[in-house]
């Protein structure tokens, strides 16, 4: 999914993609360049994972894609949060952030 | 996952499923599209486009991978990928058109042997009458002292149960007979059954045609004399006439109105019993069973078969409780010692055949050693497939490896090779159903020549396709899933690099699939022998002397007493027809006799003969008796050793004589003439008989029989209205037979001619079970036969295809084609010389066990034991050698390019 260095735990790909794109609606390469960047390049994402990864999200009704033309007037396929991958993007969020806060107190626990 | 979204995947994938190709395109062009941008931002960082592009695909990776994975999120869902790999699975099979063949054949005969089996058992046990609600119905039975089973009721009773008893919705009754029909102008013997008015209203039964009997019709004896037609009747012997109802016809030379016809399908409640082709009232008793006198009045005449209508809530358990003390109180009433002392109610999904004949245990555990059977034919049929497809994917290896190089996930591939074994057996089903079709008709066509209709009715019903649907769909699991698994499991690495693990010819290790070819040719080897042994105890059986001749000689039958002959009449009837026939041209003899030796009748005598007979607890032992007119020994071909046959002075008020066969004249007058000697009949008192000849032995009861006491009485002093008329004729036997019945029927048409053949033909019911045996034995023998030998191609296939670089080596070190096939077929020779070995010890055993089913031959008959196990070596090495051909073709370049 996402390698270099840490290695993501498993699942939470979709949850960066869903961030992404809670910032508008945006084709794959976009996707790929915003979480690189949201991530500030300590992160980089693997295309032959991506794609895959689009497709399952969009089967579960998160995302939808629609073919439009990109800013270098380009026939692109967008993807667009749903109101249910929005909910979901909440969720998962407030899953991990509890989630990573309670991992931070048990490493940081003196 | 919701709901929707399930639904919108589904259609989703549907969608997809309809424009597959687009989906592939869409996924292409996005993918392209990725590439371009990021080659367009490493322009804008300063590369030349052609660097640009280049960096921009490596970056991207394997595109042909993460389309292919794409794809199987995207667009591959299982409706889609289905549909592709039903196309793919066709196109291999197109290619391996033998493999297909073989696998199709293997399956078909596996799916057809059971499902025949299945419908034969479907037919006995499960299909339910064809009438409303069968679950509700049961067979009453009386229960009499002193009574070996369980039997009949008289009318009294049948009155009673019905109108008084309070347990049931309702009691029909019912009885067998034989009818003489006349139709237009000629009478014919219908067999048919006299039922209760409200027979049909308790079974729920709707007309085909007209009206059924009604209880209203129960208007008191002899009154509106009806009757009501099988299906079968009115198609063939009435010609499906629309009109049919309100016809008069002439029952017994009575009138009688056909009211209608019975849905087709039905042939009465038996099942171990003839087809019922006519129905009449009970209360046309006195027209339709002649000298019965007053059944409706004697209470201890039991002669009707009882069925009842449950009421709704009505256990089957209460039921027979209330009717047995029912039954207790009428026993009560009764005087005499065969009293009523209770009831048996057996509830009748299928059938109202006697169980003290007919003991339903016995059925059933017959029919689970059939399906037993069958299914175990199955079984070895899908391992048979299996190992031809396990050998086949060995052969596809590299395309397999190559495909989840691709990233085909290891799933979409067991799917795939699924979806093949699906199309094989889904091409086997119908075959299958086609071959228990097949299997049916000559089941049918073993039912033995009878004057009536027997047999189960076997058809293809609903209930058949959807188990033979069951077996093919659980087959293809059976022998699709494990090649599947085993050959998707492969190290992709080692296998592109074409690294197979070796494994020498002749390796001693001894594995499942080449035990179980082992063992599938021996059971073929012991049913080959088997079915060699009867078909030689058949060809002996042919031949056994039967104590008459066969050719040129022809029966048929008539009962003068339905067509309301009183004795002196009909005596009279029987010596004009006998004086007629033997007036026409073309009979060179003909006499009258009943019955015939190895008929369905068979009668006994007890024979006294003055200190022969005696022991101290009996006076008289019993003889194979039978009645003959003037001419029979001659006409039949019998010669007369000693004395002289029946003649013109032996008739009534003669002396009665009798003639003996030698058998008999051995048993009680040994070496000495038995001719002139008295013996009498019943008893030490009974009526005394002359012996006036001696006739040579012959078979009276079964082929296989021993020479046994016979003995003939002049029918002249002894008459019976139902009587065998045998004609010998100057010519062709089938050329004379219609003179001889138009003859008859000129003379009184309403005296019905039945069971009229020749006596080759006469003869093959006697025959039949040695024809039945040969022809099971035969029929299972080549089944298996084909099955091993399909097995043994399958496993040989497989270790040539595993060993194809052990061949390639050998031959590149100068081994010849030659050296390869014996290599080969060492292995084949010792899997089939250990399979027959093995199955001629089991075929030792099984000759015992049917040794007594063989007529004049042994057990252990040389020429059967000797050949067939040469023979089986020899066809199944035939059968390896095909494999083993292949493996002399092998290139060594080709076999060792990748070393």
């Amino acid at each position: 999914m996402v390698k270099r260095k840490p290695e993501l735990p498993q699942g939470t790909f979709d949850m960066l993609v869903l961030k992404a794109l809670s910032l508008g609606r945006m084709h794959g390469y976009g996707i790929a360049q915003r979480v690189e960047q949201m991530a500030e390049d300590m992160l980089r994402v693997e295309e032959g994972t991506l794609y895959p990864a689009l497709y399952r999200i969009e089967q579960r009704g998160w995302i939808v894609g629609k073919w439009g033309v990109s800013e270098n007037n380009r026939r692109a396929r967008f993807y667009a949060l749903t109101p249910a991958g929005r909910k979901r993007l909440a969720a998962e969020q407030a899953h991990w952030k509890y989630l990573s806060l309670a991992i931070r107190k048990v490493l940081e626990a003196t | 996952m919701k709901a929707s979204i399930m639904l919108k995947t589904l259609l989703a994938r549907l969608r997809s499923f309809r424009h597959a190709n687009r989906v592939h395109d869409e996924i292409a062009e996005e993918m392209r599209c990725h590439i371009d941008m990021r080659a367009e931002e490493y322009v804008r960082a300063g590369m030349t486009p052609e660097t640009a592009r280049q960096r921009a695909e490596e970056r991207f990776g394997h595109l042909l991978q993460t389309r292919e994975r794409g794809y199987d999120v995207r667009g591959g869902g299982w409706v889609e990928s289905f549909g592709q790999d039903v196309r793919y699975g066709m196109r291999m099979l197109r290619k391996a058109p033998g493999f297909a063949a073989v696998a199709v054949a293997t399956l078909a005969l596996g799916i057809g042997s059971t499902t025949a089996i299945f419908s034969l058992v479907n037919a006995v046990l499960l299909r339910p009458l064809p009438v409303s609600h069968p679950d509700e119905l049961t067979a009453l039975y009386s229960d009499h002292r002193g009574a070996d089973g369980v039997g009949d009721w008289s009318y009294p009773q049948y009155r009673e149960l019905r109108d008084h008893s309070g347990i049931f919705a309702g009691v029909a009754a019912q009885s067998g007979l034989d009818l003489s029909v006349t139709i237009g102008h000629r009478a014919e013997l219908l067999w048919g059954n006299i039922v209760s008015e409200n027979y049909f209203s308790v079974l729920g039964m709707k007309p085909a045609l007209g009206r059924l009997f009604l209880p209203e019709d129960d208007r008191g004896p002899g009154a509106d004399p009806m009757a009501v037609l099988s299906y079968d009747t009115w198609q063939h012997r009435f010609t499906a006439d629309p009109h049919v109802a309100g016809r008069k016809i002439l029952i017994n030379g009575r009138p009688f109105t056909v009211i209608g016809v019975a849905p087709s399908g039905f042939h009465g409640t038996r099942m171990m019993g003839y087809w019922a082709e006519m129905w009449v009232p009970l209360m046309t008793y006195a027209q339709v069973m002649p000298d019965s006198g007053d059944r409706l009045q004697q209470p201890n005449n039991a002669w009707l078969l009882l069925i009842g209508r449950m009421p709704p809530g009505l256990t089957i358990g209460e039921a027979q409780a209330r009717t047995a003390t029912f039954a207790r109180r009428l026993g009560d009433e009764q005087s005499g010692p065969r009293r009523l002392k209770g009831a048996v109610l057996i509830a009748a999904g299928t059938q109202f055949d006697n169980p003290s004949w007919v003991p339903r245990d016995t059925i059933v555990f017959a029919s689970r050693l059939g399906l037993g059977a069958a299914l175990m034919v199955l079984l070895i049929a899908c391992s048979n497939v299996a190992n031809l497809l396990v050998a086949r994917a060995s052969g596809r290896r590299k395309e397999i490896a190559t495909r989840l190089a691709l990233g085909a996930t290891r799933g979409r591939l067991v799917r795939q090779m699924l979806t093949e074994s699906v199309i094989l057996a889904a091409l086997a089903c119908p075959a299958g159903l086609a071959l228990a079709r097949v299997g049916q008709t000559l089941s049918a066509g073993m039912v033995p020549p009878s004057p009536f209709r027997l047999g189960f009715a076997e058809a293809v019903d609903s209930n058949v396709v959807w188990f033979a649907v069951a077996a093919s769909a659980a087959t293809a699991l059976i022998f699709g899933l494990t090649p599947a698994l085993r050959s998707t499991r492969t190290n992709v690495v080692s296998e592109l690099k074409n690294e197979t693990p070796m494994a020498p010819f002749g390796g001693r290790r001894v594995d499942l699939r080449s035990l179980l070819v082992v063992m599938q040719i021996a059971f073929a080897a012991a049913l080959l022998i088997c079915s060699g042994l009867f078909l030689r105890s058949l060809g002996s059986a042919r031949r056994i002397d039967v104590g008459f001749q066969r050719a040129d000689r022809f029966v048929m039958s008539f009962d003068v007493s339905i067509a309301g002959y009183d004795p002196v009449r009909g005596d009279r009837f029987e010596r004009d027809v006998l004086r007629r026939v033997r007036e026409l041209p073309g009979v060179a003899s003909a006499s009258m006799v009943f019955p015939l030796p190895m008929d369905y009748e068979s009668s006994s005598t007890a024979v006294f003969v003055a200190g022969k007979t005696e022991a101290p607890n009996r006076e008289t032992e019993p003889a194979w008796s039978s009645r003959a007119d003037p001419g029979y020994f001659a006409t039949m071909g019998t010669a007369i050793v000693a004395g002289r046959e029946f003649a013109a002075q032996d008739d009534s008020g003669a002396p009665a004589v009798a003639i003996i066969n030698e058998a008999m004249a051995r048993r009680y007058w040994p070496g000495d003439d038995a001719v002139g000697r008295e013996m009498r009949v019943g008893g030490r008192t009974g009526k005394v008989l002359r012996v006036i000849g001696v006739a040579r032995d012959g078979k009276y009861i079964f082929l296989g029989d021993q020479a046994t006491p016979a003995m003939w009485t002049a029918l002249r002093q002894n008459y019976t209205p139902w009587v065998e008329l045998v004609v010998h004729a100057a010519g062709d036997a089938a050329a004379v037979e219609p003179t001889v019945r138009a003859t008859i029927e000129r003379m009184d048409p309403n005296v019905a001619i039945f069971g009229a053949q020749t006596i080759e033909v006469y003869l093959k019911r006697a025959l039949n079970l040695a024809e039945s045996e040969a022809y099971m034995a035969s029929t299972f023998g080549t089944m298996a036969l084909l099955l091993s030998l399909l097995g043994l191609y399958g496993v040989i296939s497989y270790s040539v295809v595993q060993r194809t670089r052990e061949v390639g080596i050998r031959m590149a070190l100068g081994a010849r084609p030659g050296d390869v096939l014996r290599l080969v077929l060492r292995q084949a020779c010792w899997l089939s010389v250990f399979g027959v070995a093995a199955g001629t010890l089991l075929g030792f055993a099984l000759a015992q066990v049917v040794g007594s089913l063989l007529y004049e031959i042994s057990a252990h008959d040389a020429p059967v034991f000797m050949i067939t196990p040469l023979v089986l070596i020899a066809v199944t090495l035939l059968a390896a050698s095909v494999p083993a051909r292949r493996a002399t073709r092998v290139d060594p370049l080709s076999a060792l390019r990748y070393e």
